[in-house]
């Protein structure tokens, strides 16, 4: 049995429905990519599988037991941080991994030892007697690691690990969960690309409580491997410019990104077309009299598979 | 056993590291010593150690509800109970633990009362010290009053993720449960027995039995048994966000 087993996974709040009929699995020593906008359904989904919340309908395994009928058991051998980090702000460092690991059932013989390796693994031992309340941020989210991985589980859940870190600390937090996956299975959510590129295996986008997109990166790469990205300039208003262009055959997601007065725009085209779509991008905008500058032709990312899975109609969905 | 232990330990420590625990802890010591001088103050035959505790009953009625406002509800505005129900605990041992840490807290605040059985001991060593059975029957009491305020503390907090809410929660609970009986327009409503099973609701009558120096089972039942409903209910309350 594989490390997380989802199927057909739906959970409704009301009226909205926040996943909807999902079904994914993540094989023991994987290390996964749980990737989508604001608002996708990675929490829901997560908060799921740690026990937290109940699916409206579905089932799930987590190292092997049943989220629903065995929830101790699920959560004895899942290590899960929170999306924001959630810790008890008066404790310091050593004795709130040692209260946890207490409450993970750590025999006591063990817990000094486990609390010690949790703290080295996640470079906190030099903050080791602090207040956690006193420390910064990126400490905060090591200790939420540390707290998640004390007791060795054998599954790893973390929502979004790096949400509000500087790049540095982003660089420490990637390279510590990237450590940690050499021996543990590790689902994360996030919603920066480089990230899961630089540690990932494999890559699941959800995108309104849908799953777009189940693969590996190489096969990920592959299928942007036909596209270009296009970023051109152009004299045009950008709301105007982009008006004109998504009508456009050739030419898929525009995008503004517009900062100074000049308006500029990215759009996607396959690359055999990509000559025509710029010329009918000029002719498109010359027929609004504005001008276009030299447009600038890269190859397409995963990062723009991940907008166009994700920003794009079910249609555009299909066609990609 | 262990993860109880660690939970209750840890909701006890929460206590020590708050100012509002603290100033209850005051209020409370002020309040019983201020009618313990009082009413003592013009003993001649026998000094009593009654007074001490008559008026706990109002007397919680204020303090409980800022003990125990934060236990669950700033938990949730944290967000720290997605971590603590994720770990490998039930919801019952979750608000056990809260439960046995605010009432920890609350024996040690009688305890710096034990003073003013010293010195009634002390000051009726020639006029009668006061007899230890019916001392020992008002801790009893104060002890299960305190519990059954602490278990309706505990639920409010349950219900919101805004302390100052819950404690006003808790307080008209607590005031409900006294004056329900005496609301003319709620017993003349209903008929003779069921309006004199609403007194039973009421704290202050059970309470005061111990105050005379018996302790019955009729009330020791009523105490355990609303303790353990509130706590009950507190458990649903948290595990109510599995069918939000
Ligand atoms: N308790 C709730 N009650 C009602 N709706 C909710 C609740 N929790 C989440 N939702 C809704 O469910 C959807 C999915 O939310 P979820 O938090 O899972 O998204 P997410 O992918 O984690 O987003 P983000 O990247 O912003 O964290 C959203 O539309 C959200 O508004
Ligand atoms: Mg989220």
């Amino acid at each position: 049995m594989p490390a997380i087993q989802v199927e057909n996974l739906t959970k409704r709040y009301g009226a909205r429905t926040a996943v909807d009929d999902i079904s994914f699995s993540v094989e023991e020593g994987e290390i996964v990519g749980f990737l989508g906008p604001n608002g996708a359904g990675k929490t829901t989904t997560l908060r799921i599988l740690t026990g937290f919340q109940p699916a409206t309908s579905g089932r799930a395994f987590v190292a092997g037991y049943d989220v629903f009928n065995e929830g101790i058991r699920v959560r004895e051998n899942t290590g899960y941080l929170p999306e924001s980090t959630p810790l008890y702000r008066e404790m310091r460092v050593h004795k709130y991994l040692t209260y946890r690991a207490t409450l993970k059932g750590v025999p006591r013989r063990l817990r000094r030892e486990y609390v010690e390796s949790a703290m080295e693994r996640c470079h906190v031992i030099d903050v080791r007697d602090r207040i956690i309340g006193h420390l910064s941020k990126g400490y905060r989210q090591r200790v939420g690691l540390a707290d998640a991985l004390v007791h060795r589980p054998a599954v790893l859940i973390l929502d979004e690990p790096t949400s509000g870190l500087d790049p540095n600390q982003v660089r420490d937090v990637r390279d510590l969960v990237k450590e940690i996956s050499v021996d543990t299975t590790v689902l994360f959510s996030t919603h920066t690309i480089p990230w899961v590129e630089q540690v990932c295996e494999r890559v699941i986008i959800i995108s309104r409580g849908r799953i777009v997109l189940d693969g590996t990166l190489s096969d990920t790469r592959k299928r942007v491997a036909p596209w270009s990205r296009v970023e051109i300039h152009t004299s045009a208003v950008a709301r105007d410019a982009m008006e004109v262009l998504d009508k456009l055959e050739r030419v898929f997601f525009v995008e503004n990104l517009t900062i100074g007065e000049r308006t500029a725009l990215r759009f996607l085209t396959s690359k055999e077309q990509v000559n025509d779509a710029c010329a009918d991008a000029e002719d498109a905008l010359s027929s609004i009299s504005a001008t276009m500058g030299e447009p600038i032709v890269g190859d397409a990312m995963v990062e723009d598979l991940f907008t166009r899975l994700t920003r794009g109609s079910e249609q555009v969905v299909v066609r990609a | 056993m262990s993860r109880l232990f660690a939970l209750t330990r840890r909701e006890l420590e929460a206590h020590f590291f708050a100012p509002v625990p603290y100033l209850v802890m005051f209020l409370f010591l002020l309040m019983t010593w201020m009618f313990f001088v009082v009413q003592t103050a013009g003993a001649h035959i026998r000094v009593s150690f009654q007074p001490v505790f008559e008026s706990l009953t109002f007397v919680l009625l204020i303090l409980v509800p800022l003990l125990t406002m934060n236990s669950v509800a700033a938990e949730r505005a944290e967000n720290t109970l997605e971590t603590l129900l994720t770990a490998p605990v039930r919801d019952w041992q979750v608000i056990a633990a809260k439960w046995l840490g605010t009432f920890s807290f609350y024996l040690t605040m009688l305890v710096p009362t034990l003073v003013y059985w010293a010195v009634l001991v002390y000051l009726g060593r020639h006029i009668g010290k006061p007899d230890t059975g019916p001392v020992l029957a008002a801790y009893l009491g104060a002890m299960l009053l305190g519990g059954l305020y602490i278990a309706i503390g505990i639920f409010a907090s349950s219900l919101t993720e805004n302390a100052l809410l819950s404690a006003f929660l808790a307080f008209f609970t607590l005031i409900a449960l006294l004056v329900v009986a005496y609301i003319p327009e709620v017993s003349s409503l209903l008929p003779d027995s069921v309006g004199e099973s609403l007194t039973y609701l009421n704290q202050q009558e059970h309470f005061a039995v111990f105050l005379t120096g018996k302790i019955a089972a009729y009330d020791v039942i009523y105490f355990v048994s609303m303790t353990a409903f509130f706590l009950f209910l507190a458990v649903r309350a948290l595990e109510s966000r599995k069918w939000r």
